[in-house]
């Protein structure tokens, strides 16, 4: 009831709180936009082994921001966050050709899910300062800086490619935005956040309780 | 209806304006509970159960948030229908749904309209809800495996009682649907289970979202992605457990049919019918449990062979049922006891069926007495695949030389020593029975047996220098103690075996003498037996407090940069020889390391230690973990001599 209150106070007085879910494969920067938006500074992760959860507030919003781990074996416990979820932000590695395919399985597969159908949709193009295919694939299939570089030169995908990479045209009744980021640096992050508060529906779906 | 549920909506204290349109499960539960029925609608309440466990999620937490909107309705008609709508969704939802009417806001939200004190007389629905809570106290929160969960439930029964409220006695039987069943489970469905259980708990706690709950969460993520597996269960053990209940069911009903006397008689119902039930209803599990188990061929024997007697067990009840004409030839044929005869067809069929068991277990008593020389080969060959390790050129004496006619109970008429358990246990436990026909075995008894206690089934002395190779764990593959075998437990220490007759000795293997003169032999001769990424190394040497022999000192290096775990190194010998083996000095090697495990193993003339050991041929084999990969090789040292 106490809860229920001051909601409604806080739809008079006009401060707002949202349930953000970040999700994307491993290795996307999920758990450092998490520390930067928070703390305003970049941190060094570790692999999200579970998740973290934030309070982010921006604007008068109070974001609720949970971001799960992204490797495979955590991949099918996303579903256990959907309940409730308002904007779902979705991050993927620009650098990383090789794996968009798997994050537009992985994206698609979320959005589908009845318990988010309603939320929107914002995915961070992360990873916009790196220039040379420093990808997680390459690194992890344990080539050199040298071998990297005799590869063909990758650069970070642009967001109109990313848009196409996701297919994202393909969603239909989905408020969606693709937004170059770069978590170390910040860039685009906040801006991602104003859409989201910008976007999200008048009443939040009330969750009862 | 549609009436019914505005008025519902309007009656929803936490209804609020601009409130989403109700989901499927709200209109169902909605028209399910709707004052226009006289009387609950089973149908509906069945398949808002099914919408609840197919949907999973929050549709639990939804189901149970919106029936206790009813339960506390004005009308006391629509809280009855919500109450029974309640009671089919706790019966048939499971633990999910268990998780969910043991939050304390549930349970809070239940017993609403209960003023301070008891009232003089209960309205209907509130001893309704006052039976449920005892309910679930005495069987959810008793027997439940996740018990612990359910707390709040038995906190809000004390909390109760302390007011002084009473509650109805509750018939166990009724209830008897929230205890655990036990039926056979493989372990596929446990892990099913488990897993579903632990999904549910995970989402409670993400909505709930206090921090100790997060925490909890966190937790429960690492065990669920498999990154803790501290905490977890090895769902193959527990399934070899459940078997090892069944078999117990099928020992004690053949118990009861051994003790049925012509006279009994069988009414439906009875502790056999039960029993029997149960076993046929545990048929189709271990079929299937079959069909999971197909790479571990050892389980997948064990358990054709339980089915089996489970099989002739209920077969035998079957019959024993039908009354009397087994009985009465039974009878013409004076026969003591009325299990062996019930059928003489039968059992003769049955004894037949346990021959091809034993020849599983104790392979080598039966078949190499029974058939003599003739079917040695075949022993050998069954010996080999057991060891996995191919002396296909000592088949054709093996059986002979290999002392298998020195084994007990060899004539399964002659109740034996307690070697052969397979077969004579029974007969040990049902008295002697020197009829000439055949007793009536039990194949239970030889499951019966632990691993710690299974030599006994096996005529070991015959085996001795065999079974050296077998390592203690092997027995910790949870299904062989369900059936003792060869591999079973044995440490790698040496046996004496039971001396072969000299005659046999004389076989291919010992040309020894024609080697050229002991002058021209090394003092002593290294290989490498192996070079992959385990690395053996052999040195073959004389030992001076044992000059007789040959002492062989394996040594394993790891030439890979991953660790190596598990290692199991076996050899054999040639006929005619023993090995003496040091346990290993190890079993795990680190990256790279050189020499890290080294073995001790001495090669002796069989039965006579004053004869000098001139040369040895060897076959080995290894086994062992690579990284998560288990890895296995084999391999021959061709013979070499040392003076």
């Amino acid at each position: 009831m106490g809860g229920q209150l001051s909601k409604m106070m806080g739809k008079i007085f006009g401060s707002k709180e949202m349930r953000l879910l970040m999700l994307g494969l491993d290795a996307a920067g999920k758990t450092t936009i998490l520390y930067k938006l928070k703390l305003g500074q970049d941190v060094t992760t570790i692999p999200t082994v579970g998740f973290n959860v934030e309070t982010v507030t921006y604007k008068n919003v109070k974001f609720n921001v949970w971001d799960v781990g992204g490797q495979d074996k955590i991949r099918p416990l996303w579903r256990h966050y959907f309940s409730g979820t308002q904007g779902l932000i979705f991050v993927i590695d620009s650098s990383d050709r090789q794996r968009i395919e798997e994050a537009r399985q992985e994206l698609h597969r979320i959005i589908n899910d009845r318990e988010m159908k309603d939320s929107l949709l914002l995915v961070f193009a992360n990873k916009q300062d790196v220039k040379d295919g420093m990808s997680y694939y390459y690194t992890s299939a344990g080539l050199t800086c040298a071998e990297l570089r005799s590869l063909t030169i990758v650069k970070a995908m642009k967001p109109q490619e990313v848009t196409e990479a996701l297919q994202l045209s393909k969603l239909k009744d989905k408020i969606w935005y693709v937004v170059p980021s770069c978590a170390t640096t910040g860039e685009g992050l906040l801006e991602g956040l104003a859409w989201l508060s910008n976007n999200v529906k008048a009443p939040p779906a009330p969750v009862k309780k | 209806m549609e009436a019914a549920s505005a008025r519902a909506a309007a009656r929803d204290r936490w209804g609020e304006m601009g409130y989403p349109r109700p989901s499927q499960l709200q209109r169902f539960i909605a028209s399910a509970c709707s004052p226009e029925n006289y009387e609950p609608n089973l149908a509906l309440n069945l398949e808002i159960a099914d919408l609840i466990n197919s949907k999973k999620g929050t549709a639990p937490r939804e189901a149970a948030v919106a029936i206790v909107n009813y339960i506390n309705s004005r009308n006391p008609n629509v809280g009855l229908l919500a109450l029974s709508l309640l009671d089919i969704c706790v019966k048939n939802c499971g633990y999910p749904f268990h998780l969910q009417i043991s939050a304390k806001e549930f349970l809070n939200e239940l017993v609403r309209r209960f003023p301070e004190r008891p009232p003089l007389r209960y309205t209907r629905v509130q001893s309704k809800i006052l039976e449920a809570i005892e309910e679930w106290r005495s069987t959810i929160c008793e027997t439940s495996r996740y018990k612990e969960d359910l707390g709040f439930i038995r906190d809000m029964h004390r909390l109760l009682s302390y007011k002084g409220y009473n509650f109805p006695e509750v018939r166990r039987d009724d209830v008897a649907v929230l205890n655990p069943s036990d039926s056979l489970k493989s372990a596929e469905e446990m892990e099913e289970e488990e897993r579903e259980a632990q999904s549910a708990k995970l989402q409670e706690l993400i909505r709930r979202g206090a921090p100790e709950d997060l925490q909890e969460a966190n937790r429960l993520m690492k065990i669920m992605a498999g990154y803790d597996t501290r905490s977890k269960t090895d769902y193959r053990a527990k399934a070899a457990e459940e078997v090892g209940k069944i078999q117990a069911k099928a020992r004690l009903l053949e118990e009861r049919l051994a003790a049925f006397q012509p006279g009994d008689t069988m009414a439906d119902g009875d502790v056999f019918d039960d029993l029997a039930a149960q076993l046929q209803s545990a048929q189709p599990k271990i079929q299937k449990m079959c069909e999971e188990e197909s790479d571990d061929h050892e389980a997948v024997a064990k358990l054709f062979e339980i089915n089996d007697s489970i099989h002739r067990t209920v077969e035998r009840w079957k019959l024993l049922k039908k009354g009397d004409v087994e009985g009465a030839n039974k009878l013409a044929q004076g026969a003591p006891l009325p299990t062996s005869s019930a059928t003489p067809g039968k059992s003769k069929s049955s004894a037949a069926n346990e021959l091809s068991l034993i020849d599983f277990d104790g392979d080598t008593g039966t078949n190499g007495a029974g058939n003599g020389a003739a079917s040695s080969s075949q022993v050998a060959g069954v010996e080999n695949d057991l060891l996995g390790l191919s002396l296909g050129e000592t088949n054709s004496t093996f059986g002979q030389g290999g002392g298998i006619s020195l084994g007990f109970g060899t004539n399964q008429n002659i109740p034996g020593p307690a070697l052969l358990s397979s077969l004579t246990q029974n007969s040990t436990a049902k008295g002697p029975t020197p009829t000439p026909t055949p007793p009536p075995f039990s194949s239970y008894s030889g499951f019966a047996s632990k691993p710690s206690t299974s030599q006994s089934t096996t005529p070991q002395p015959p085996l001795g220098q065999y079974s050296a190779f077998s390592q203690p764990q092997k027995a910790s593959d949870p299904f062989a103690a369900l059936s003792s075998s060869q591999f079973s437990s044995k440490p790698a220490t040496p046996q004496p075996p039971a001396a072969p007759s000299a005659s046999n000795d004389d076989d291919e293997w010992s040309f020894s003498s024609a080697l050229p003169p002991e002058a021209s032999a090394p003092r002593d001769h290294q290989a490498v037996v192996s070079n992959n990424l385990l690395r053996i190394n052999m040195k073959a040497v004389r030992a001076p407090q044992a000059p007789n022999a040959l002492s062989l000192l394996f040594s394993f290096s790891n030439t890979s940069p991953q660790q190596i775990g598990d290692l199991h190194f076996q050899l054999a010998v040639t006929k005619g020889y023993e090995l003496k083996l040091q346990p290993q000095t190890g079993r795990t090697l680190q990256p790279n390391q050189d020499n890290g495990v080294t073995q001790v193993i001495q090669v002796w003339h069989a039965g006579d230690a004053t004869k000098k050991v001139d040369s040895a041929r060897l076959r080995w084999r290894v086994s062992y973990k690579w990284g998560a990969e288990t890895k296995a090789e084999t391999g021959e040292i061709p013979e070499f001599s040392i003076s």
